[in-house]
């Protein structure tokens, strides 16, 4: 039977879940943006599968400026990967019980990582996502193979790899862990 | 004294403040200022990683925490344009047991700094140790890209580090930018006129892109291309900045060789082939002086 998590970005945007308040608040009002250009009501109904078929009631607001939300988020395809790992790290933390994110500079992006409460082994899972605006059930599975067949790069890392791909259409999110033994 | 956790969290809130702050796009005035003020962030970011990676030195079996700390400092070193720093960890990462995912984000992030430092120092300095030939690492670059056809002008922009923007210009073709926020790892974006067809917008990035390996130094943060492709620069840069463009564009031993297969002028079917618009084709055809061939005589 599934059971109902209630979400919210409440903990991103206060700066609870390892990232800055500022990091927090641009990740939660891309997610926002994106929610509200697929005309969905507040709260919405996440529908949470992969590797657990569960779903969610994710509280959310409206831009309070809709013409300044849309110069700021005008990219989707941007506002989609962003708003994605908002939707990812509210998920992710509370159904695999992680107090935290973690991020560290990668190139000239930002790559996450699951993390714990010791001082020195800070990165303890990697979290890859990846944002669709709006998809089909096929396009969301599809990138999760992708992003999941990436992970096994880090197989030497000893470390679990989650792949989450956020698809805001529904809305869904399709979670898969994969073990360093390969096993999802 | 902080720990190696709050180190690296403080570099990521200075980070976060550069990145995330979302203010409306500068204006050309507020560009430079901009840039500085989200430099100075970095190089805050970047003093707190180092500590972080540091402590972490000789804890080589805390992996990946000590190998991700060290890929920061390398990444926020590239960002900043400091390359001594950026080689140093990365060589400091890679004497530990970095996971085969981190060592191949460390050599990705190594080939962008000596991208990086060839560009800054004009070097022309041999690749021969790293890549068995002779040729600069900015040539070489040129003549991988130009050995295909139609030129894969993204991939090229983004191996010198630009990234690539479509947008709303007006009137105008192209813009070079120096943007620490969105820009790619040397630290510059290019903005094509979404309006123009894609052709135009081949050219105009190539154009953009000539003017970063050549004209940087001669305007502050940003340059904007008008519809004739003339800009504050003096007309002669702008003439050079059109046929480096087009040549690279069209490379010569291509357009012999295809010229051959579809007419000597046929500047319609060789414009389709190269993918720019026949305008261009046709001043490139120009560029090549006919020769006679001994049929024709």
């Amino acid at each position: 039977m599934k059971a109902e998590h209630k979400l919210s970005f409440d903990a991103l945007c206060g700066g609870k879940l390892g990232l800055t308040p500022t990091a927090g608040a641009f990740l939660s009002e891309s997610a926002e943006f994106c929610l509200f250009k697929n005309d969905h009501p507040g709260p919405v109904t996440l529908n949470i599968t992969g590797d657990a078929e569960t779903y969610g009631v994710l509280q959310w607001s409206r831009p309070t400026d809709e013409k300044s939300a849309e110069r700021t988020y005008g990219n989707r395809k941007e506002a989609a990967e962003d708003g994605a790992c908002a939707v990812a790290i509210v998920v992710v933390t509370q159904l695999e019980k992680f107090p935290a994110v973690a991020k560290s500079p990668i190139g000239t992006g930002m790559d996450y990582w699951m993390t714990g409460d010791d001082d020195a082994e800070i990165f303890l899972a990697r979290l890859e996502v990846s944002g669709i605006f709006k998809g089909s059930s096929s396009q969301i599975g599809s990138k999760l193979k992708t992003k999941l067949e990436q992970t096994k790069a880090s197989d030497d890392t000893k470390l679990p790899a989650y792949a989450a791909i956020v698809e805001f259409g529904s809305p869904e999110i399709r979670v898969s862990k994969r073990n360093v033994d390969g096993v999802s | 004294m902080p720990t190696t956790r709050e180190l690296h969290l403080r570099a990521m809130e200075f980070m976060d403040e550069a990145l995330y702050v979302i203010r409306p796009s500068p204006r050309a005035e507020d560009l430079q200022l901009e840039n500085f003020r989200v430099e100075s962030l970095f190089r805050r970011a970047l003093e707190l990683e180092i500590s972080a990676a540091d402590s972490v030195s000789n804890r080589f079996e805390l992996e990946p925490t000590r190998s991700v700390l060290h890929r920061g400092v390398a990444s926020l070193a590239l960002r900043i344009g400091d390359v001594e720093t950026a080689k140093r960890y990365i060589a400091a990462a890679s004497q530990g047991n970095p996971p085969f995912e981190i060592q191949q984000e460390l050599d990705e992030i190594h080939n962008q700094v000596l991208m990086r430092e060839a560009l800054t120092k004009r070097s022309r300095k041999s690749s021969a140790i790293r890549t068995g030939t002779s040729q600069t690492l900015v040539k070489e670059t040129i003549n991988k890209y130009t050995a295909q056809i139609p030129l894969d002008i993204r991939g090229m922009v983004t191996a010198f580090g630009l990234a690539l923007y479509r947008g709303p210009l007006g009137q105008n073709r192209g813009l070079l930018e120096r943007n620490l926020r969105k820009g790619g790892f040397s630290g510059y974006l290019i903005v094509v006129n979404e309006a123009y067809t894609v052709e135009d917008q081949r050219v105009a990035a190539a154009h953009e892109l000539s003017h970063y390996m050549k004209d940087r130094d001669r305007f502050t943060d940003r340059l904007v291309d008008n519809r004739m492709y003339s800009s504050e620069l003096d007309n002669r840069v702008e003439e050079e900045a059109d046929k480096i463009a087009l040549y690279w564009l069209v490379p010569g031993k291509h357009l012999s060789r295809i010229r051959k297969e579809v007419g000597y002028d046929n500047a319609e079917e060789l414009a389709r082939v190269f993918r720019i618009p026949v305008q261009e084709m046709k001043i490139r055809i120009g560029q090549i002086r006919r020769r006679i061939r001994w049929s024709e005589i």
